[in-house]
């Protein structure tokens, strides 16, 4: 037996007993009164639709590359902690130097600080810029990922090791072609020198290429599973550049599909972008003809 | 390891992560910085969540607390909301007598047609009932979970969560009511 004025005190408990969070006698009494009113059934019945259609609407889905550069920002902030901890085996913010408080007063434009205060604070300064500051300089240094540094290494050598496993190539052709590539020519980038060449099953491509006394190259890997380097990311169209810098250079990444491309150069990051852009065409052409095996022919 | 058993445990929940920052921020772009620095925070602070707690609800509280403390400096006023006429909308629909579904919105609107509306209808509810409807009906999360991740009283979520319910059925009814479905 209830009356209507039951229905206020129970109402605001509907949504909980469909959620199953009311419990004991406080959930008896509810779902007794439930039971017996037609008006509270059918509020039930409401808050369940709209449950159930908050619930099957379609999420939104993060985008692909968001967990790689979430990954490696934590790999790179991990090397980073390891590299001090091995010098420090403290963190450096709770560094704290323990004094006495000192009777003697600083001079009146001092006034709350003691000279104590002054000495801890000179000597903490002098750490930070003696120890911790050159210390995050070279942790900055030994943070360069592997594929900047094989990278770096090869433009500098003329060699194409594998930036990802190591492997020395064999097996080797080069030559020097030219190509027509519409868009190049006039931002003063001369022909290309090309060296295809493989490693075990797989094929790479080293491109240099000269813009006005300046080398660029161009690494293509054919590649099953890469991890993508840490570093700076930018967004390119829809491509996901991973930017870094190694001995002056700037390193290039990125992927698209199973094929790996790493560009190395002294120009400027702005200028390789564009290049990366204007060379889009040209360096399919070359993919294609190294995947159909006509590159040489 | 800390990396691999972070990696295992806290980044599967990327996509909730991401699609609440979406619903906060309004901005994809936004959203991706929010989702990254919600998880380079936890990571920092890993050693402190507690093993036998819900990884997920405590990623949540991070995100919660960075968009306050990043990306919304000033606090917005809540919305007010004319409940009096929810009420009487709820009333007049049980009261009608017909089967309540007759309003059955689902089964009027096609699925593709439903679901943009239901997520209009959702962006468009005043965020203190916005945010509960998504953190228990879309993602799953207990009263208490949700009271943790809002900073709010238990009491507070049931009664919001209930009324936000009603205010999305009111809207999403009288939706398909002016396109005609109903």
């Amino acid at each position: 037996m209830f009356f209507k004025t039951d229905c206020k005190s129970v109402n605001q408990y509907i949504s909980a007993i469909l959620d199953g969070e009311l419990k004991g006698r406080k959930a008896d009494r509810v779902k007794n009164h439930i039971a017996g009113c037609e008006r509270c059934r059918k509020e039930l019945e409401i808050v369940k639709l709209s449950k159930s259609l908050s619930g099957e609407a379609e999420k939104e889905k993060s985008p692909f590359y968001l967990k790689n550069r979430i990954i490696g920002l934590i790999e790179e902030r991990e090397r980073k902690e390891s590299f001090i901890e091995r010098f420090f085996p403290f963190t450096p913010l709770e560094i704290s130097i323990p004094y006495r408080k000192s009777e003697v007063k600083a001079p009146s434009f001092l006034t709350g600080f003691t000279l104590k205060h002054v000495y801890t604070a000179s000597a903490v300064a002098a750490l930070v810029l003696l120890v911790i500051v050159p210390m995050y300089y070279f942790s900055d240094r030994v943070s360069a990922s592997p594929i900047a540094v094989k990278s770096v290494n090869n433009h500098l050598n003329n060699t194409i090791v594998d930036i990802f496993d190591g492997q020395m190539p064999s097996g080797s052709t080069e030559l020097s072609r030219e190509f027509e590539v519409p868009g190049l020519s006039w931002q003063g980038i001369g022909s290309p020198q090309v060296n295809l060449r493989y490693l075990k099953e797989r094929r790479v491509a080293y491109i240099a290429f000269d813009k006005n006394g300046h080398k660029l190259s161009l690494f293509i890997f054919d590649i099953n599973n890469l991890k993508l380097p840490e570093g700076r990311i930018i967004k390119e169209g829809d491509k996901e550049i991973f930017i870094e810098t190694f001995k002056g250079f700037n390193v290039l990444f990125w992927r698209e599909g199973n094929m790996g491309y790493s560009m190395v150069s002294d120009l400027g990051g702005d200028e390789m972008i564009r290049f990366m852009k204007y060379g889009e065409g040209y360096i399919n052409q070359i993919q294609k003809n190294i995947e159909s095996g006509t590159f040489f022919e | 390891m800390k990396k691999k058993e972070f990696e295992e445990t806290a980044l599967p929940h990327i996509d909730s992560l991401f699609n609440f920052a979406l619903k906060l921020t309004g901005d994809a772009g936004e959203s991706e910085d929010l989702v990254q620095e919600t998880y380079l925070r936890a990571y920092k602070f890993f050693h402190k969540y507690k093993k036998d707690t819900y990884i997920k609800a405590w990623l949540f509280s991070i995100l919660r607390n960075t968009f306050i403390n990043i990306y919304r400096k000033k606090k917005k006023e809540p919305e007010s909301v004319d409940f009096h006429s929810v009420e009487q909308f709820i009333g007049q629909v049980i009261e009608s007598g017909s089967p309540i579904l007759q309003g059955d919105i689902s089964d009027a609107l096609s699925k593709d047609v439903l679901d943009d509306e239901v997520k209009a209808s959702l962006d468009a509810l005043p965020e203190e009932f916005r945010d509960v409807i998504l953190l228990s009906d879309v993602e799953g999360f207990s009263y208490r979970e949700i009271a943790d991740i809002l900073k709010c009283p238990e009491g507070t979520i049931m009664s919001r969560l209930h009324r936000g319910r009603k205010l999305l059925y009111k809207n999403l009814t009288e939706y398909a009511k002016k396109r005609g479905y109903l």
